[in-house]
């Protein structure tokens, strides 16, 4: 498979608290503990699951923006970790980020041209009337007008500045999108308008999307495959309708259970999860799910579950459903 | 296409907000008096302020010396008139020395995290002494000039401006703009210049409001003990240090430059407060 992106056995564990002076960091949070993902050109691979499970933290390691401590990004063949700053500022043009916040991903001193404009700038394309031109054609293509590029950010609506955040990250005509939740902030009438806009543009120019959301339903509008996230691990991984028709992980299942579905005439039964997430400093053993899961057996707090292929594109990481020893 | 509704309004510009900032306003005034006085100086003052008149010693204010004569029968306002022109241009290079240093040394400890713990102990330590005393000393070793007297006073007061640049910049640097410059690939340096930089300058521009209005005040005690610029040239602080002797027999020439720091310090300080309170309400500048 010729993968736009692929990422493996990334890690990445944060200092809990700051270190003192003379004192090593205690304590780490494992927000991202092993994760597997590929992306091939023109898909959506959506990142599911609650908050602070290290969806958000996945994203940004692709991207390096936070430097992660173990693992490999292969992007278009080439292994981001250990391309020197200079190649990777190259490689970012074709690697971008939509933020979920629109009000503090734009800088309030910049006009929305000179923020469209940025990434032009950073890579040193065009001059400056050229850049001018881009920077117009990218707010028409996002559905703004060419002269919103004079005003100030605060003077735009949420959805309005999303669309501002879009057309920066296409300015470098990037190959790979992440989508940091880009539409949880948004109203839900605007919602549909973005997304829209985001499928539109990834039909036109076959982008890669990492779509990172925790909105089930905006996830099935959207994404191709879909990859479950809990405590820093991918869970179970398929594509988007085999994964809605039949859950196969006890989380997956009770996720899904959680969406209501209107119109629906079959009554679904809720699995209710009870307790927290437990904490990423101190994950439970073997499985991390079974201190909510409701057939949880002693065989789980023992073995950690690997991420075992099922079928074909779906991978599940539960002894329910490829007991230890099966494969 | 867009149905979105255009626009949240405007906050109300800062200008406007200024405006309508009743103390500011005063502050505004008075300090702008004082530039004004200074910058005309040598078309408004009546006489010479260098020129001794010794059979008019200590010459109470009349007609000719409006506010008095000094101990070499120096008229007193005109020292003051252009003793403010000095005092203010010290005042204004401390500023200009103190923003630059405390903004790079402040910026680098709040981006550059690694750097942060060893920047921030050694301006610690330079805050461990009371401020003046400082001053005193610096200006102490280095002679009476009013170059040193500058650098003296930045010394001092650079520590305290680089620690509200670098909280400035603590904030701004987890800005998801920030983030979003970094992904577009921008550099450390553009990063700084163009998005921490501009958002991370107000809470600078009021401190340094504070220091220019404790800078005049530093200089008069420098020079009233005598480290300071050296007389005769006048500065709000050598004329006091002048009348100090007399201040039984002529207290005029100690009262009027010591109203004039006033005047000076008083309408700095509202300018500060007023900035502080149209920039962020919330902002609290503490200054020891």
């Amino acid at each position: 498979m010729s993968a736009l992106l692929q990422a493996t056995g990334l890690v990445k564990h944060f200092p809990a608290g700051k270190p003192g002076l003379f004192e090593r960091a205690p304590q780490v949070v494992r927000a991202v503990d092993g994760v597997d993902l590929s992306v091939a050109p023109g898909e959506t691979l959506a990142l599911v699951g609650e908050s602070g499970c290290g969806k958000s933290t996945t994203g940004r390691l692709i991207l390096r923006l936070i430097e992660p401590d173990a693992g490999t990004i292969l992007f278009q063949g080439r292994d981001l970790r250990r391309e020197p700053p200079a190649r990777l500022r190259e490689l970012r043009r074709d690697m971008q980020i939509i933020f979920q916040d629109p009000f503090g991903s734009l800088d309030p001193r910049m006009t929305v041209g000179r923020i469209v404009a940025e990434p032009l700038v950073v890579h040193g394309v065009g001059t400056t009337a050229e850049r001018a031109r881009r920077v117009a054609q990218l707010l028409e293509r996002v559905g703004l007008a060419p002269a919103h590029a004079a005003r100030h950010p605060h003077e735009f609506s949420g959805g309005q500045r999303q669309r501002i955040g879009i057309a920066r990250a296409l300015a470098l005509d990037p190959k790979l999108i992440v989508c940091d939740e880009p539409v949880s902030a948004l109203d839900v009438s605007i919602q549909a308008q973005v997304l829209n806009l985001m499928l539109d543009l990834q039909r036109e120019r076959g982008l890669g999307y990492i779509f990172i959301s925790h909105n089930l339903a905006v996830v099935r509008y959207m994404a191709n495959r879909i990859a479950v996230m809990y405590l820093g691990k991918i869970v179970e991984e398929a594509a988007r309708d085999d994964l809605f028709a039949a859950p196969q992980h006890p989380y997956t299942k009770a996720l899904l259970s959680a969406v209501p579905e209107p119109g629906s005439a079959r009554a679904k039964q809720r699995i209710v999860l009870t307790g927290d997430v437990p904490s990423a400093i101190d994950p439970p053993s073997g499985c991390r799910f079974r201190t909510r899961c409701p057939h949880a057996t002693e065989t789980c707090a023992r073995l950690e579950p690997a991420l075992t292929p099922v079928a074909d594109g779906r991978n599940v990481a539960c002894h329910l459903v490829t007991p230890p020893g099966h494969a | 296409m867009t149905a979105e509704a255009p626009a949240i309004a405007a906050p109300t510009p800062l200008w406007r907000r200024l405006l309508n900032h009743r103390s500011f306003m005063f502050g505004l005034t008075l300090f702008g008096s004082v530039v004004l006085v200074a910058l005309l100086a040598d078309l408004i003052a009546p006489h010479d302020p260098l020129k001794n008149n010794f059979r008019y010693r200590l010459g109470e204010p009349n007609d000719i010396h409006w506010l008095g004569t000094d101990r070499a029968g120096r008229d007193v306002l005109s020292r003051i008139i252009h003793g403010s022109q000095v005092s203010l241009r010290i005042g204004l290079m401390v500023v200009v020395v103190t923003a630059v240093f405390g903004a790079v040394i402040g910026g680098l400890a709040g981006y550059f995290r690694k750097l942060d713990n060893v920047i921030m102990r050694v301006m610690d330590a330079m805050m461990a002494f009371p401020g003046i005393l400082l001053a005193i000393a610096i200006a102490a070793v280095l002679g009476p000039s009013e170059f040193n007297a500058v650098l003296a006073l930045a010394i001092t007061y650079t520590p305290r401006t680089a620690r509200v640049a670098r909280a400035a910049v603590l904030v701004v640097r987890e800005m998801p703009y920030v983030e979003a410059a970094r992904a577009v690939g921008a550099g450390h340096m553009r990063i700084l210049l163009t998005h921490v930089l501009p958002n991370g300058l107000t809470p600078l521009i009021v401190q340094l409001s504070y220091i220019f209005a404790i800078a005049i005040l530093a200089e008069a005690v420098l020079s009233f003990i005598g480290v300071g610029p050296p007389p005769p040239l006048a500065t709000f602080g050598n004329i006091i240090a002048d009348g100090r002797d007399y201040i039984q027999e002529a207290p005029w020439i100690c009262l009027y430059p010591g109203l004039a720091i006033a005047i000076t310090v008083l309408g700095l300080n509202l300018i500060g407060d007023g900035l502080r309170d149209a920039l962020d309400p919330r902002m609290k500048v503490d200054l020891r």
